[in-house]
């Protein structure tokens, strides 16, 4: 390869990679904590709520169809008569009907707890594991931009990607395992990130491609749609992800089957499925339909969904591992490699290791850029000092303001207004301040307390949520546990270098 | 800003060549499987162009290329379209 083009490639890779790595950390770490999204669920309930996750018994089936016949006697209204019936288990500890009153865009849900119907104008104590999802998909930010957002930086990060493998493509066999520890601390660091990014390098091609694909699909399609298409695509994009197409009500009453029976008959279609979330559209009408979402066992794309006449269940649709739609197929295949879907808890343990390797490939990264202009420029360079800042701030800082999060979850009075929105807001003040803590302190420095603040911390929650909860906090307090490892890691990593 | 300018021309021109993949990805089963090859094939290419767009010389000349290549990307997915060569939607 010529050295001319081994340069550019080189820039490219280190500008690429300083662009988004920050933003790839925060993606990264939420995203890891989100393959825990259920136990997560689980934690931010209060100890009262605390439920151990198991299959839908009889009991929980008898509940939810009460709260169905409650919630129709009370006259509740809702949209096109859609009503989403969410089982214990991977979405969550807490069985219960979610619904969209007509006219509104906020959820309504209807829970029992310890024999009563919980007010469904109450809005819920913890948004959690919601706003982990949030940070993950698109940093927070208010939706679609976020997504927006991530999408470009997914884009960028999957050619940073391509650009590292042109660049260690000659050498790959020779430095693959040179990892040279010793006085020369640009080049132990060149080395570690090398390492952990050639042997991740498919992980990390599968969460650039598949993290465009969830973010930015929809603007490939408004392109195809307008520029090329004259329009005539927006019915297709509407049943892209539907198993079979939406139904007209028929203005007529009919009994609608009872949810053990439409359970079973899903079963008899996709045999050993685990459901989780049954959609009802216009319920209690002779054109009622139930989706029955889970997950087929043994399966690499296990997502899965039967699609019932409400009233008979007569089988209208099925996307099943072995029968789907390209859309679904694809869809399925695409989702379940991102979320780690498949290969139960091993896959989920590697990839919760592979996404925490991803954070440190990223924070390495970027001090390698900061390293190699501190030699080329001088340490006192204006950019160089705003780039470690940054990348220590908003990494390590985000660890610790993840810590304050599941410290607050526990901490905030159940009676507090807007208790959900103050979680959320005591991640964002962390973050500023420990902004305002490295723009002030040697980012070396800042690096070390920002670290032991979110030990300290984190330690803190586990001791919490182990009194509250017992070992039903134990997933959690593993992924508190390794998380704030990796920020003491880094920050030995920053102490060394700066 | 070298840098920068030469990834968002990469970005911007390597659209509407991903979509250009519809056109190749034509012939492939059912209308719904050619659209949805067309977006898995389009990532890659698009990924290709951002590279490419390095080796363009800076400034202005890396914008005029990306440029040219959206009119020939568009130019190619509507004649495609016009020809009836994409099918239409079920």
């Amino acid at each position: 390869m010529k050295a001319a083009t081994l340069r550019t490639f080189t820039a490219a890779h280190g500008w690429m990679g300083v662009f988004c790595g920050g933003a790839l950390f925060i993606a990264f770490l939420a995203g890891a904590l989100t393959l825990f999204h259920a136990d997560i669920q689980e934690w931010q309930q209060p100890a009262h709520q605390f439920v151990p996750l198991e299959a839908p018994g009889p009991e929980q089936l008898a509940q939810l169809q009460a709260l169905i016949d409650d919630a129709r006697s009370r006259g509740l209204e809702f949209d096109r008569g859609r009503m989403l019936v969410w089982l214990a288990g991977a979405h969550g500890p807490q069985a219960h009907l979610q619904w969209r009153a007509a006219g509104t865009r906020t959820p309504q849900a209807l829970y029992e707890v310890a024999g009563e119907v919980v007010n469904p104008e109450q809005p819920p104590h913890s948004r959690m594991a919601e706003f982990l999802n949030r940070l993950h998909f698109g940093l927070g930010l208010p939706s679609p931009w976020g997504e927006y957002l991530m999408g470009v930086i997914s884009l960028i990060y999957g050619a940073a990607l391509l650009s590292g493998l042109v660049i260690h493509a000659p050498q790959l066999a020779r430095n693959l395992f040179a990892v040279r520890p010793g006085r020369n601390r640009k080049r132990f660091l060149q080395d570690v990130h090398n390492v952990v990014g050639v042997l991740s390098f498919p992980f990390h091609l599968m969460y650039a491609f598949t993290g465009v694909f969830f973010t930015l699909v929809i603007l490939l399609f408004a392109g195809m749609n307008y520029l090329a298409m004259d329009n005539t695509i927006g019915g297709f994009l509407k049943e892209f992800n539907r198993v079979v197409p939406a139904a007209e009500a028929q203005q007529t009453e009919q009994a609608m089957l009872p949810l053990a029976a439409v359970l079973e008959r899903a079963g008899q279609e996709v045999p050993g499925l685990e459901a989780g979330l049954l959609v009802w559209e216009h319920y209690g009408d002779a054109a009622a339909t139930v989706t029955v979402h889970g997950y087929a066992p043994r399966s690499l794309r296990p997502r899965s969904a039967v699609v019932l006449h409400g009233g008979d269940g007569t089988l209208l649709g099925r996307n099943s591992p072995e029968e789907a739609k390209p859309s679904l197929q694809v869809a399925g295949v695409i989702t379940a490699l991102h979320l780690g879907e498949f290969g139960g808890p091993a896959v989920q343990g590697v990839y919760f290791g592979l996404a925490l390797l991803g954070c440190a490939l990223f924070y390495s990264g970027n001090l390698l850029w900061v390293e190699t202009r501190r030699r080329r420029s001088g340490p006192q360079s204006r950019a160089v000092q705003a780039m470690g800042r940054l990348t220590v701030g908003i990494c390590l800082g985000s660890v610790l303001a993840l810590a304050v999060l599941f410290l607050a979850n526990l901490l905030l009075p159940l009676q507090l207004a807007g208790r959900a929105d103050w979680e959320v807001g005591l991640f964002g003040l962390t973050l500023l301040a420990a902004l305002g803590l490295v723009m002030r302190a040697r980012p070396a420095r800042a690096a070390v307390l920002l670290a032991r603040g979110a030990g300290i911390l984190g330690a803190f929650a586990c001791g919490l949520a182990l009194l509250h909860a017992g070992i039903a906090a134990l997933p959690v307090m593993a992924v508190i546990v390794a998380v704030v490892s990796l920020a003491w890691g880094l920050a030995g990593i920053s102490r060394r270098l700066f | 800003m070298r840098m920068i300018s030469q990834a968002t021309a990469g970005i911007v021109g390597g659209f509407p060549l991903a979509l250009a993949a519809l056109w190749v990805a034509t012939g492939i089963g059912s209308w719904e499987a050619r659209v949805t090859t067309a977006l898995l094939l389009s990532l890659p290419l698009w990924w290709v162009v951002m590279l490419l767009a390095y080796r363009l010389p800076a400034g202005w000349r890396a914008w005029a290329g990306m440029l040219l290549a959206n009119a020939v990307a568009f130019a190619l997915l509507r004649l495609a379209h016009g020809l009836g060569a994409m099918g239409a939607p079920a």
